[in-house]
């Protein structure tokens, strides 16, 4: 009995002891999940998406219709509502007009829609920081859902990654997430993506500008400096669209080029990124392989611009001598201008 | 008649330049629910970015108050529109806060929140509140200098009592959830691991982190950080403290935990279990 009792207190005590080391391991909370955007803008006196109310739009809504009894509606600088001035019960009623608010609560939210590239990888970023990624379908169109979010002003950012695997510039918009309402964010385009086929081009040959944007868009390119000169091509069914530039007409020096996509002219994206290329006496292809540091200012050579490459720049921040690299505007410091710059680039 | 054209020409087209330049020229603001307070009454103060339709990705000031007027309680920079700070807003010296912050992508808008705070007066008279070298940057990956405009903010600090709140609602929300990371470069500790961390708080802001290795205790760290166990068999926690005390922890685990042979905690677990069953045969044999 007594042996059967010592090895039932051995097995248990070393079975407990097993348990806790494995069933102790930490849990991680790092909580992510999907995502999406549009431009409203806070303050501008105009009701936008995400919005509760701005200045003195207050889209409709009253103390009434927030479950109060009477009184005047406001709207507060970040476009939440003022209720500071509506009136609860009157007239011997009891509190019971505040509680009926509860009843309408839903999950906090955010779901984004809009344009980028045919099967292109979109990628959302919330407060700077990669939220969700998903790929957009063959029409170019994307959703993403944002939840288990706290209410507040966020920045939502997104952008896309063609075929080809070139990125399209940051499309940043704030929104005001409100508690227990879900935020539709439609209308988002991401911008085209660009290339150009060689780094210097003789005067006179043409230089193909191609980039992927939304299929069957209307793409206007736009060539600097001055800006006078206008490209006009329109996408195929993939999206890619190509547009040879005769440069009989320019001079000889450096210009760059960016582009943008519209719809019927009802939805119209912004410019993407910049490509430069030089008008001279000769021909010479572009870098199939150009390092990210060099395109995107990547710090650590992870293909990324995110935290990693802003805490390099911000140890260097305030010490003497930094390295080149970390220099991004070569001034032999360290100062907002270099992280003005890392701001640009970002990718999360 | 003609040279008075002229000069009317002339005068326009020296000040068309100008008027086109002020319409672009990112603004400063301020704003607080009520231009007045009483004496020893706390009142917020905020702070406002106004792009004027240009994308701005990067901000940095000072903002003065008269110190000689008005006592400093705090900041709050919770849901502002800088989403990473190179130099939270803080009291840099009396009656001066320094903030210099980034907007990655830019931020277009007439009113984006970049912190506010909170003084009480301490004299019945007026005042200015203002900005000092305050800069912004359009988001050009050139970090070209926006023009700017400050608009200086004046407030009354009365005898007679104000009514109502002037302050913003009490923080009761915890941080959100972040994501810690450890990484190395050969320009940032000599080459040594650092962690790496930035979380959000949509209330009065965080206030600091506090880093954990292993079983330590938790001491106050900025990120980066160089890691104490560069062997990276630790787990870490980050904790992410608000202005208001109310935190969030994340914890990292080992990137190359050890060996189960090297982990005493199971050594301990093997003597204990062979210490017992030595003892209860022991104990069987005497009896």
């Amino acid at each position: 009995m007594r042996k059967n009792y010592s090895r039932f207190l051995f097995a248990s005590v070393s079975i407990s002891a097993w348990a806790v080391l494995f069933f102790a391991v930490p849990v991680f909370a790092s909580s992510v999940n999907i995502s999406a955007s549009i431009p409203s803008v806070c303050g501008n006196g105009v009701f936008d998406t995400g919005e509760q109310c701005d200045d003195t739009a207050l889209g409709g809504q009253s103390c009434v219709s927030q479950g109060y009894s009477g009184g005047t509606l406001g709207c507060k600088a970040d476009c939440t509502f003022d209720t500071s001035a509506c009136t609860v019960g009157g007239g011997g009623g009891s509190g019971v007009i505040g509680v009926s608010r509860g009843y309408f609560i839903s999950p906090t939210q955010v779901v984004f829609s809009g344009r980028a590239y045919p099967s292109g990888k979109v990628t959302l970023l919330k407060d700077a920081q990669i939220a969700a990624t998903t790929i957009a379908g063959n029409d170019a169109l994307f959703q993403v859902t944002l939840s288990n979010i706290s209410a507040g002003n966020y920045i939502f950012s997104f952008y896309g990654e063609d075929k080809s695997g070139v990125r399209s510039s940051l499309l940043t918009f704030p929104v005001s997430v409100i508690d227990g309402t879900t935020t539709n964010v439609s209308g988002i385009f991401i911008a085209p993506t660009i290339k150009v086929d060689k780094e210097e081009v003789k005067k006179g040959d043409d230089i193909i500008i191609s980039g992927q944007s939304s299929p069957q868009s209307d793409i206007v390119i736009t060539i600097s400096p001055n800006q006078k000169f206008f490209g006009k091509t329109t996408s195929d069914k993939d999206g890619v669209y190509s547009y040879n530039l005769d440069t009989t007409m320019l001079d000889y020096g450096s210009y760059s080029a960016k582009s943008r996509a519209s719809i019927g002219n009802l939805e119209i994206s912004g410019y993407g990124n910049i490509v430069n290329f030089i008008v001279g006496t000769k021909n010479v292809p572009a870098k199939q392989q150009v390092s990210c540091s060099v395109l995107f200012r990547d710090l650590n050579g992870d293909c990324r611009v995110d935290l990693v490459d802003f805490s390099i720049v911000a140890y260097w921040y305030g010490r003497h001598a930094p390295p080149d690299a970390i220099d991004l505007n070569g001034d032999g410091k360290v100062t907002i201008v270099d992280f003005s710059i890392i701001a640009y680039y970002w990718t999360g | 008649m003609k040279s008075k054209y002229k000069i009317l020409i002339c005068l326009v087209s020296c000040l068309l330049p100008l008027a086109a330049n002020s319409t672009h020229a990112a603004k400063f603001e301020f704003s607080a629910l009520l231009n007045t307070a009483a004496i020893g009454q706390f009142f917020e103060v905020s702070v406002f970015l106004d792009s004027e339709s240009q994308r701005i990705n990067a901000v940095q000031g000072n903002i003065i108050f008269p110190a000689d007027i008005l006592d400093f309680k705090e900041i709050h920079d919770g849901n502002s529109v800088a989403t990473l700070w190179v130099e939270q807003p803080h009291l840099a010296s009396r009656g001066s806060i320094f903030f210099s912050g980034i907007i990655p992508g830019g931020y277009v808008g007439v009113k984006g929140f970049l912190f506010s705070f909170v003084v009480k007066g301490s004299t019945v008279t007026n005042g200015l509140i203002s900005a000092k070298d305050a800069k912004a940057f359009l988001n050009d990956g050139l970090g070209t200098e926006a023009k700017i405009k400050v608009s200086d903010f004046s407030f009354t600090i009365s005898e007679a009592p104000i009514a109502g709140n002037l302050l913003s609602p009490a923080d009761t929300v915890s941080p959100e959830s972040f994501s810690p990371s450890i990484s190395n470069d050969q320009s940032v500790f000599d080459g040594k691991w650092f962690l790496i961390f930035n979380a959000q708080d949509k209330g009065t802001g965080i206030d600091h982190y506090e880093v954990k290795e292993g079983g330590g205790q938790f001491v106050e760290a900025q990120s980066p950080y160089l890691l104490k166990y560069q062997a990276l068999d630790k787990d870490i926690a980050v904790k992410a403290i608000d202005r208001a005390g109310n935190s969030r922890t994340s914890i990292l685990p080992p990137r190359y935990p050890q060996p189960w042979y090297k982990q005493n905690l199971i050594w301990i677990i093997i003597v204990l279990s062979l210490i017992i069953l030595i003892f209860f045969r022991f104990k069987k044999r005497l009896v």
